[in-house]
């Protein structure tokens, strides 16, 4: 896990640790902005997630993240194992971190300032309840991603997670889970932003559909009266290019999703 | 004296199926639309997300002109204070004239000299591209120099 504080901090390098037990193996990691931290590896089928990246670097991106999304109830428990007769696509271990090669004419603007991209990767989880992270602490594999982001539906599921001393990086929404879902409290998300996690708000969802964007907007609103919007990060989760927006136009989005223009600035773009 | 402030931004089109493709490409194609498909595009999307309120507080003032028809470059100009409204509206603009596109924010000025000095570079930097790229092709160099190099002025006022 990067610590994703000294990441969106410090313009600097971090240190990368690859485990959460004592022994940690750091190794830099040049950090840049603008950053688009969350291009799914599941893409529409009309592309691939190399024309993603490609498209995101053309629009004047330097740090991206491939995020590979899993579900709680894709892995079984022991118990469940032993029911045999249980269909549906159920995952053994987490996937392996996707790796992404590109050479220098896949971004032609950085080459020519002479910089390189910096390509993360990242896991968002979807969890019910704490029992993710048996599969979680077993699993070498999903260790290896550089960031993990947790994708909450409930209150009580947000509340317990909070008191384990499981530390992940960001926070993340689905539109259709946010009228049932957390009830956000101002106690509840400082003691998130204490953890060192981010808010996801991903703009996407506004670009697709006129129901989601009402979702998403009204959430963002909430993050706003609850927390002033502190410890926000804007991402695209953009299933096809024709959804990325470059990053002059996620920091005038911001405005509508409550923040300042100068939170705006700052929560993943340009540190104008 | 009050002075009446306006924004002026400056905004490339690129067209939906480009962005699609995964090769390389530099389109000279302008866009099958005028001057007024752009400004009902963007009004109507403010109106979508902004409501009454928002169309009709961004429309004294709002002008939309090509700037630049073969590299799709537009400029809008609306007053300081409702051009936030637009500026929030413009990556939601799809399509123009039932073309899609996708729509990248290049400069937001306050002044047209200014506005004018950014074009100016950036027209020399696509000439730059374009003759690289268009290269095998015979291309009339003096007139891709016209067609890009040709910056079509908004009226102050």
């Amino acid at each position: 896990l990067i610590l994703l504080d000294s990441l969106l901090q410090e313009n600097t390098t971090i240190f990368h640790t690859n485990c959460s037990n004592f022994y940690c193996d750091p190794v830099m990691i040049p950090i840049t902005s603008p950053y688009d931290l969350n291009i799914p590896m599941t893409c529409s089928p009309h592309t691939t997630p190399l024309v993603m990246v490609r498209r995101a670097l053309a629009l004047g991106y330097q740090t991206i993240a491939l995020n590979t999304e899993v579900s709680q109830n894709q892995f079984l428990t022991r118990k469940q194992a032993k029911d045999k007769a249980k269909n549906g696509d159920f995952l053994a271990d987490f996937p392996a971190p996707p790796t992404l090669s590109l050479t220098s004419e896949d971004y032609p603007l950085l080459a020519s300032r002479g910089l390189t991209p910096t390509i993360l990767t990242r896991l968002t989880i979807s969890i019910t309840n704490n029992d993710f992270m048996i599969h979680y602490n077993k699993s070498s594999i999903a260790k290896q991603y550089d960031l993990l982001a947790i994708n909450v539906s409930s209150s009580p599921c947000l509340s317990s997670l909070l008191k384990s001393s499981f530390r992940w990086d960001i926070l993340s929404f689905t539109p259709s889970s946010v009228i049932g879902g957390v009830r956000w409290t101002r106690k509840l998300y400082y003691e998130c932003v204490e953890k060192n996690v981010y808010f996801e708000l991903q703009y996407s969802p506004l670009i697709r559909d006129s129901l989601d964007r009402r979702r998403v907007i009204s959430h963002a609103h909430t993050y706003h009266s609850v927390g002033k919007s502190r410890n926000i990060i804007f991402t695209s989760e953009a299933r096809s290019p024709l959804e990325l927006r470059s990053p002059a136009d996620v920091a005038n989005l911001a405005w509508i999703m409550g923040l300042t223009e100068n939170q705006g600035k700052e929560d993943g773009t340009f540190p104008d | 004296m009050v002075r009446f402030k306006k924004r002026y931004f400056v905004v490339e089109f690129e067209q939906a199926q480009y962005v699609n493709q995964s090769k390389e490409h530099f389109d000279l194609e302008p866009l099958n639309s005028k001057d007024i498909d752009i400004a009902n595009a963007v009004k109507d999307k403010v109106q979508e997300l902004h409501g009454d309120f928002g169309r009709a507080s961004i429309s004294v003032g709002f002008k939309v002109i090509y700037a630049n028809t073969t590299t799709r470059l537009v400029i809008i100009r609306t007053r300081h204070g409702p051009h936030r409204l637009v500026a929030s509206a413009l990556p939601f603009v799809t399509k123009i004239r039932a073309e899609g596109v996708v729509g990248q924010l290049l400069y937001t000025g306050a002044t047209i000299k200014h506005c004018q000095l950014f074009m100016v570079r950036r027209q020399t930097r696509q000439l730059e591209m374009a003759k690289k790229w268009l290269a095998n092709k015979k291309m009339d160099q003096e007139k891709l120099k016209e067609k890009i190099m040709d910056i079509r002025q908004i009226d102050p006022c």
